[in-house]
């Protein structure tokens, strides 16, 4: 149960629309003009220290974590040296009534932000983007046959090391920095020792400038505290300033003040940069000290104080936001920004390592059931039966919170990746749900590209040419009278495949150099592991382990496609290969009875069928293994994530009918799941197949999404049934599952009367989305999800 | 000896199984039952020969099984098709013909290497849950024969077996299915304790279901396996009287434990698929199900209700 404080703040959350400010690109356009000469890093820094110093300090009603990214309750920063103008100009009018993810904008801050946009015509890495892309790759970007990251924003999927962040504050981050350069400068002058130093000096800028802010944030509350009419309000204002004047220059002493360093990070990402994703880690582990020693001086020790602070912190998580153009807010539906705070799991040396906040942690979510933080519980076979149990039991009331994680499934990917058996018991989440070695150590920048799969089987059956363009986009792999078997197809579809993997590297090492050069994000490279000791961002490839995201749309599409051409075509010869394509070409029109042959006889992946999943684990696995050899700008490699986001949308409209009874355009299967409604076996086959595509072998796991409908999981069994699921799936060698428990009828319902709807909460993929935010064509891909029942 | 493996009609697999048993299960339902319960929820389960089933909302008019039909049992009708029930001789060609999967048989012959084999598949599931496969029908004790095989063949996987039975069968032979050790749990219907309203509703006497009953539950490692499950229907088997006698009854026998399953209609238009007509009843009102359920609570039996 929400206490008054916290009804005030969500209901004030959800009664406020998300809002595009004009403040932070002014203070940019000024610092840009401000310091332009200096060196990247020591010029970026100095952008961000200028801002944090000159812009407007909130601190909301009834809030008692403070700080905010922006000028504005929910606001959210145009950056535009990431972002062009030449989109933005002409949608930026659009923007309160789009379809996806809208955002108000005053008519004060528009003017001010068309009118910022004469200095940044042409300066956005965007703008450079398609020059940088050789035109083939430009081409197949823009027909969505794949993705290219970062062509628009930062990298960003940050998890820190806050284990150090917290016991040495950022003053000793900053002393840290200052002994390195003096070291360096021992050793007498170079050239190739300048870039090092010039990082370590604009690290040592941004932390002054968080200190700076932090310094701000405490007078602010003073002065709020000397008007204060309410007693009770001025003294935690106060105490709200105490903590500010402490953290995060130096070591929280108390929980609360912990809370506070961590949202301080936090905020000062999303200033420096467009970022997502960027994570809490093991929450529960470098937190619980700190309230431990609360504890044992006798504070905070009755659950309902820690549960405040958490919940008033998890608020705060909810209210960043990063603007995306059409494209990525289709792609990326309902305001996703990823935040994962993870609970439970083994410690380094393989013991449980849950403790009294890791319950407290899930409780703060179950009593807020707020989109951010998406709560992330890791199991083990060491997991204390009711933690399991209270994650169960969240997920049968319809929260769609937590997400499960298997650490056996986890350390095997994290150890593909070279890092220690520690390391893999520490892992934690950097993006999604892709694991990473020990806490803070990994730049994951997952978001190399995309790869639509079906449409690769689609380029196959017109040898390389796309029908929708008509241009010979793809390899040339053979003509349809070339194929003989279902092996043969496959053979084709994985060098189709292979040709684009190549293109996303290819382009995407081109982006990567322009962010080592000009964009290096500063904050970040602090934070994780390896870059202070290089002397270098993660963008030039400083953290201790480096790995770039490859992903894929439509594996189960294309899975089933194929099972059913060897079905109808090479075993029952119904049809000739010629006359499928002709069928699909037309879209299925007048072929229905074709199309229900497709559909109905050949086996479908999500059904327990060896035959058909191992054509999917095939597939993937031989995408895994390919990407994971290709080095990626900085001196990491590749990882394969089996992951669609909603992109499963965007590729599914640019691609034909496919052969599993697919029509033209109509959404692919999403993530790692079954394609909707063709998993007709019930949820324990789903749940076997998707565990038999060999996840293991992706460095960056596999996402999941299992739907229930509440009438298949009620009561105390129930709960036995999710846990047992879950735990089977996990035996199968899942990574990871996200449960959805909610009907049919519900969901058409809130589609109609979205008013009274707005807190169902759905899993959209590796985060959550008020359902009703999301445009029609996501809500209607979360519906044709199979509702698992009895 | 080279003998051809034994078959059964299976009329389907069916996995996450949750209201059968304990755990997660996976349910056979074997095709062919001696009862006419009229308010069977299975309808298309009771004839033990081949059998056509023809589902309209799959339909898509396509015509092609009109002329696969020797018989000449199917026309169009409003962009569909019709079945004349009259004459078709289940001969099941027209499933041949239609891709759309509205025109299927019933059931398919199994063997039970194929349908333990299939179950196997959920042994994970069925270990973290303490669930197993059900055997139900139809009436699966008109199958003994084959039922023992399955229970041997799940036990040499080490998977447990429920029983979902109407009693109503070789009670020597029920009795050898329900000692194995492998059977973890019986479900036994009590559709009327009557005799004249059980032949009544059912078609058949209740003196031998009860008989049987009365046997296992003498038999102490049985008793403790078996829940009673009794279907509720309004104005049939809901009365106080028939509920004391049937509380009563358990009591005497040592059963403590019921499920009751309130009348649904699910069962209606199954039977509009196979051609036949379904009599409706009406399940007992929520306030009627509470007193019933006191009605057994009083007497010391724990009682769960499904569907609600």
């Amino acid at each position: 149960m929400l206490n008054e404080r916290l009804q005030r703040m969500k209901d004030r959350y959800f009664d406020t629309m998300p809002n595009i400010t004009a403040e932070h690109l002014e203070l940019a356009t000024e610092a840009y003009q401000k310091y332009a000469g200096e060196a990247a890093p020591i010029f970026r820094a100095k952008v961000v220290a200028y801002i944090l110093e000159n812009m407007t300090v909130c601190i909301n009603p009834d809030e008692l974590v403070i700080g905010s990214p922006t000028n504005t309750y929910k606001g959210a920063n145009l950056f535009m040296e990431y972002t062009s103008t030449k989109w933005l100009r002409d949608e930026l009018d659009e923007f309160p009534t789009r379809k996806t993810d809208p955002y108000d904008i005053t008519e004060a801050d528009k003017a001010k932000i068309l009118s910022l946009f004469e200095y940044w015509e042409g300066k956005a890495l965007e703008d450079l983007a398609p020059e940088i892309l050789p035109p083939e790759i430009e081409n197949a970007r823009q027909k969505d046959l794949i993705s290219v990251g970062c062509r628009n924003g930062v990298s960003g999927e940050t998890t820190p090391n806050y284990w150090r962040l917290l016991s040495l504050g950022l003053k000793g981050h900053i002393e840290m920095c200052r002994e390195l350069i003096g070291d360096e400068r021992a050793k007498g002058g170079h050239v190739c020792r300048q870039p090092k130093i010039d990082f370590w000096t604009g690290c040592i800028i941004i932390a002054e400038g968080i200190i700076r802010y932090a310094e701000r944030c405490a007078e602010k509350a003073e002065e709020m505290a000397s008007f204060e009419a309410d007693p009770k309000r001025r003294s935690e204002l106060l105490s709200i300033a105490e903590n500010c004047r402490n953290v995060p220059a130096n070591p929280p002493r108390s929980f609360h003040e912990a809370l506070q360093f961590v949202w301080f990070i936090q905020v000062s990402f999303h200033i420096e940069a467009p970022t997502t994703a960027c994570g809490f880690g093991r929450f529960d582990q470098y937190m619980y000290p700190y309230l431990a020693m609360d504890r044992e001086r006798g504070k905070l020790l009755d659950d309902q104080e820690v549960l405040e602070l958490l919940e008033c912190f998890y608020l705060k998580c909810c209210e960043v936001y990063e603007v995306r153009d059409k494209w990525y807010s289709k792609s990326f539906a309902g305001y996703p920004m990823w935040e994962i705070l993870m609970v439970g799991g083994m410690d380094r040396q393989g013991n449980d390592a849950s403790n009294a906040l890791s319950y407290l942690c899930l409780d703060a979510g179950a009593d807020l059931q707020t989109t951010q933080p998406v709560l992330a519980l890791r199991v083990h076979d060491g997991t204390p039966a009711d933690l399991l149990r209270k994650g169960a039991l969240m997920v049968q009331k319809g929260m769609a919170n937590p997400g499960f994680f298997s650490d056996n499934a986890a350390m095997k990917m994290v150890r593909g990746k070279g890092c220690t058996l520690e390391e893999a018991r520490d892992w934690c989440i950097v993006g999604c749900i892709q694991p990473a070695p020990g806490g803070g150590t990994t730049d994951g920048s997952p978001d190399a590209g995309y790869v639509n799969a079906p449409k690769m089987l689609e380029l196959v059956l017109h040898n390389g040419i796309d029908p929708v363009s008509g241009q010979q986009v793809g390899l040339k792999t053979g003509e349809l009278s070339d194929f003989n078997s279902i092996d043969e197809i496959l053979e084709a579809v994985k060098k189709q495949s292979v040709y684009f993997y190549e293109m996303i590297r290819d382009g995407y090492n081109l982006i990567v150099p322009i962010h080592a050069r000009r964009l290096p994000v500063m904050l970040a490279s602090m934070a994780i592991d390896g870059c202070l000791e290089s002397g270098m961002s993660v963008q030039e490839g400083g953290a201790k382990y480096t790995t770039s995201g490859m992903f894929v749309t439509g594996p189960a599409n294309l899975g089933d496609s194929l099972e059913a051409i060897d079905q109808v075509v090479f075993k029952d010869k119904t049809l000739t290969l010629e006359k499928l394509v002709e069928i699909l070409d037309k879209n299925y029109e007048g072929e229905e009875r074709i199309r229900q042959l497709l559909i109905n006889k050949p086996a479908k992946f999500g059904n327990d069928n060896p035959k058909v999943d191992g054509l999917v684990r095939d597939y993937l696995t031989f995408v895994a293994e390919t990407v994971q050899e290709f080095d990626d700008a900085r001196g990491g490699k590749y990882s394969f994530c089996n992951l669609s986001q909603t992109v499963n949308i965007s590729h599914g409209e640019v691609t034909g009918a496919t052969p599993d009874g697919r029509k033209a355009c109509e959404p692919f299967s999403d993530n790692s799941s079954p394609v909707m409604g063709r998993d007709t076996s019930g949820p324990t086959a789903t749940v076997k197949s998707v565990g038999a595509i060999n996840q293991t072998a992706f460095h960056d796991g596999a996402l999941f999404n299992l739907r229930f409908d509440p009438k298949g999981i009620r009561g105390e069994k129930g709960l036995e049934i999710v846990e047992g699921v879950i735990k089977t799936y996990f035996d199968n060698g899942g990574e990871h599952i996200q449960i959805n428990v909610v009907d049919n009828e519900t969901l058409i319902a809130a589609q109609k009367n979205p008013e009274k709807y707005r807190g169902l909460m759905v899993r959209v993929a590796g985060y959550m989305a008020y359902f009703t935010e999301l445009d029609k064509a996501a809500q209607d891909t979360i519906i044709d999800r199979t509702a698992h029942l009895a | 000896m080279n003998q051809e493996p034994m078959t059964a009609p299976v009329g389907s697999i069916q996995k996450f199984s949750v209201e059968d048993g304990p755990g997660i299960r996976t349910t056979v339902f074997l095709k062919g039952c001696p009862l006419r319960c009229k308010w069977c929820h299975n309808p298309e389960m009771i004839d033990f020969s081949p059998q056509l089933i023809y589902l309209t909302n799959r339909c898509i008019g396509c015509g092609f099984c009109i002329e696969s039909c020797p018989q000449g049992a199917i026309r169009p009708k409003d962009g569909k098709i019709v079945v004349d029930w009259a004459v078709c001789d289940d001969c099941l060609r027209c499933t041949k013909a239609c891709y759309a999967g509205a025109l299927k048989s019933v059931a398919d012959e199994m063997t039970v290497a194929e349908v333990v084999g299939e179950a196997e598949k959920d042994k994970g599931f069925y270990e973290h849950t303490g669930g197993g496969i059900t055997v139900s029908g139809g009436e699966m004790l008109s199958r003994p024969r084959y039922v023992a095989e399955i229970i041997r063949e799940a036990d040499s996987k080490g998977i447990h077996v429920c029983l979902d039975t109407s009693g109503f069968g070789d009670g020597e032979a029920l009795y050898d299915l329900a000692a194995s050790p492998a059977v973890t749990d019986i479900l036994y219907d009590m559709k009327c304790i009557q005799p004249q309203k059980h032949l009544e509703g059912t078609g058949v006497d209740n003196q031998g279901i009860l008989e049987n009953l009365v046997r296992l539950a003498a038999d102490a490692r049985i008793c403790k396996k078996i829940t009673m499950r009794m279907p509720l229907i309004s104005g049939y088997n809901d009365t106080d009287e028939i509920i004391k006698e049937t509380a009563a009854f358990f009591i005497k026998n040592n059963l403590r434990k019921v499920t009751l399953l309130p009348y649904h209609t699910l069962g209606v238009s199954k039977s509009e698929r196979i051609g036949e007509v379904a009599e409706v009843f009406e399940p007992p009102s929520p306030e009627r199900l509470v007193q019933i359920r006191s009605l057994f609570e009083l007497t010391g039996i724990t009682v769960e209700v499904l569907g609600q």
